[in-house]
């Protein structure tokens, strides 16, 4: 069950260029969330900017009633969100949309983001490493200043392979290319991904290529965050049939091999 | 003392004058969690088509200045999904519920009508003739005075049911589409659809939603929509649901003001979720405060 409340914000802080991590508190969000699931959220009180904005749930706290967030700033919402201080009051709803499919306790999975798109990932390490899971990341960005949560994945235990586009750290090229070379990620029982498009519509082909189960995590435009509206549909193939998806209720987790990508 | 809130719109009866704007509430469901849904006057549903349609490109919405412009295209399961999966649930509703109806032609508004008439749960229908976001029908029809009244004549010979018809903003008298479509049968009217707009990425330069143009919604609307209601009052003697850009109880007077039996709350529950019962429990505080015994006392008040 879904929440509305207004929380109050106990951390804000820059950690990369653009990109800050954000801690509210919001025990009943925190109790409820599973990893892959979304906050949808007033970035100002005004009627410019005037809906919410979507943001993964990047990690919870649940003893201490937090729910941590990590975004980039790309426009006047995120902007907006960034100038919060400590003690600010932010209305946020959730959890919403449907997480992640957890694999069999034990298992060896993969998990591949791109760049903003570690934030959802971070929570989803989290649970799979109390499942006592064996957790290869590979994790990308542009360049060192911009590559996210790495510390965080080690420390919960996971193998981490980095690839930055200027091969200022770790391989130098893309998440996939660097994948290309590696062959952990074919013998997982589940590859989770996030990031830019392109990188998930090619990761999901080597998923099928390979015969791997795989999840991705879809973005569309958003209005309601519940499912009415009809904004944030996604084309998907399930039996031969490709029908609308909607990416807040029906997502954003999908199976890698029913996206149609465009 | 508690002041009386209830309205009828054209035999739909209705507890208090709140309720929803079609394609901005799903089928009711959506909000459960957030809101008690009965409370509200009634529920206006996502506009239905005869057939199940996919809608269009995305993406379909995007947010401007105090607004949003969105073209969806209609995507709805068919009036047949409907009656089957949904009627039974508004059937088990306290609250009225009105499902929004568009065809391609005037044939189809027919079938559609006769298909929903005498369906448990079913109270009244909501004719769409202004949606700008698809090809053929929508705002077509509510854009020529004869067009308007050949279709509410033809909802009106297909069903029992209460017929409110919607009309557009995109003409140049709305007062003359609404004559039209009194003289056709309508029992109530909704004023108004959404603006015709679009926005252009000026990084990509391309139009920003996959469908090029789109309907304006939202606060940056509703000085047109009072005019419109205004208007539509002066002309015609039918009861009207008013809406476009409410977010608020005083926005909902102002509409009921103008000339509004009832207020539908579209964009503004995506950014509140209980929008639709602040707006009541607003309009039932004015009156209240201004000890108004009946809500009816202020429809049209600006006018005298
Ligand atoms: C399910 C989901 C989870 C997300 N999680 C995160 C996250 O954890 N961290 C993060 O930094 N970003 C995340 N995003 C992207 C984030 O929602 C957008 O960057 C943000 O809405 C931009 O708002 P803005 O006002 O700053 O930008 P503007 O460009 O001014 O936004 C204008 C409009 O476009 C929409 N929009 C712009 N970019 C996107 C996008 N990529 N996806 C969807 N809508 C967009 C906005 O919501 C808004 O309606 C997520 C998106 C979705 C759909
Ligand atoms: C996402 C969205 C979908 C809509 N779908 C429909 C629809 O199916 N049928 C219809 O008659 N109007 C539709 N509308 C128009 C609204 O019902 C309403 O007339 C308009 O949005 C103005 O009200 P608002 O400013 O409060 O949103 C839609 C509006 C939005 C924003
Ligand atoms: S945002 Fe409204 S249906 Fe997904």
């Amino acid at each position: 069950m879904s929440k509305v409340l207004d929380a109050k914000v106990m951390a804000v802080l820059p950690v990369a260029p653009e990109t800050y991590y954000m801690e509210l508190e919001a025990p009943e969000i925190a109790r409820l969330a599973v990893p892959g699931q979304f906050v949808h959220v007033r970035c100002s009180n005004s009627q410019d900017p005037l809906l919410r904005r979507p943001i993964s749930i990047h990690m919870v706290s649940r003893p201490k009633g937090i729910l941590a967030l990590l975004f980039r700033v790309v426009g006047k919402g995120t902007e907006l969100l960034a100038q919060k201080q400590i003690g600010d009051v932010i209305n946020v709803m959730g959890p919403l949309g449907r997480g992640f499919t957890l694999p069999l306790p034990g298992s060896r999975v993969a998990v591949a983001a791109g760049g903003i798109g570690a934030a959802p990932l971070v929570f989803l390490v989290q649970e799979l490493a109390n499942m006592k899971c064996q957790v290869t990341v590979y994790l990308g960005a542009r360049d060192k200043k911009n590559l996210l949560c790495d510390g965080q994945f080690v420390q919960m235990g996971a193998e981490v392979v980095i690839a930055t586009d200027d091969g200022s750290l770790g391989f130098k090229g893309t998440v996939p290319e660097m994948m290309r070379r590696h062959n952990d990620w074919r013998r997982t029982a589940m590859t989770y991904v996030c990031g830019p498009k392109g990188m998930m519509k090619e990761i999901s082909a080597m998923l099928a290529e390979a015969d791997v189960p795989g999840e991705v995590t879809l973005e569309e435009h958003m209005g309601c965050g519940v499912g009415a509206c009809l904004s944030c549909t996604v084309k998907i193939a399930h039996h031969g049939q490709i029908t609308n998806k909607r990416v807040c209720a029906d997502g954003p987790v999908f199976p890698s091999w029913q996206v149609v990508w465009d | 003392m508690k002041p009386n809130l209830a309205v009828t719109i054209g035999g739909v009866n209705m507890k208090n004058p709140v309720t929803t704007a079609s394609g901005t509430f799903g089928f009711g469901r959506e909000y459960g969690p957030y809101i008690d849904i009965n409370r509200l006057g009634a529920i206006v549903v996502k506009g239905t088509t005869l057939e199940p349609r996919e809608g269009n490109a995305t993406p379909r919405l995007v947010e401007t200045p105090a607004g949003i412009l969105n073209s969806i295209g209609l995507q709805n399961p068919g009036a047949d999904y409907l009656v089957e999966h949904y009627a039974p649930y508004f059937a088990t509703l306290q609250t009225r519920v009105i499902v929004n109806i568009s065809g391609n032609t005037v044939e189809e508004y027919a079938r559609l009508a006769a298909k929903l008439d005498g369906v448990p749960g079913i109270a009244g229908l909501e004719v769409n003739i202004s949606c700008p976001n698809v090809k053929k029908g929508g705002m077509a029809f509510g854009s020529h005075p004869a067009t308007a009244a050949q279709v509410t004549k033809a909802v009106k010979q297909a069903t029992a049911l209460p017929v409110i018809v919607k009309l557009s903003p995109n003409v140049t008298d709305i007062g003359e589409i609404a004559r039209a479509v009194e003289a056709a049968g309508a029992d109530g009217l909704s004023v108004m659809n959404t603006l015709l707009g679009m926005a252009i990425d000026v990084r990509k330069r391309k139009p920003v939603l996959g469908n090029i143009m789109g309907g304006l919604s939202g606060p940056a609307v509703k000085p047109v929509a009072v005019r419109a209601v205004w208007q539509v009052y002066r002309a015609v003697k039918l009861p009207i649901i008013g809406m476009g850009g409410i977010t608020t109880a005083e926005d909902a007077l102002e509409f009921i003001l103008a000339g509004a039996t009832a207020v539908a709350v579209g964009t503004a529950n995506f950014v509140n979720p209980r929008a639709t019962l602040d707006v009541l429990e607003g309009i039932e505080a004015y009156l209240v405060e201004n000890s108004i015994t009946d809500i009816k006392e202020l429809v049209g008040a600006a006018h005298r």
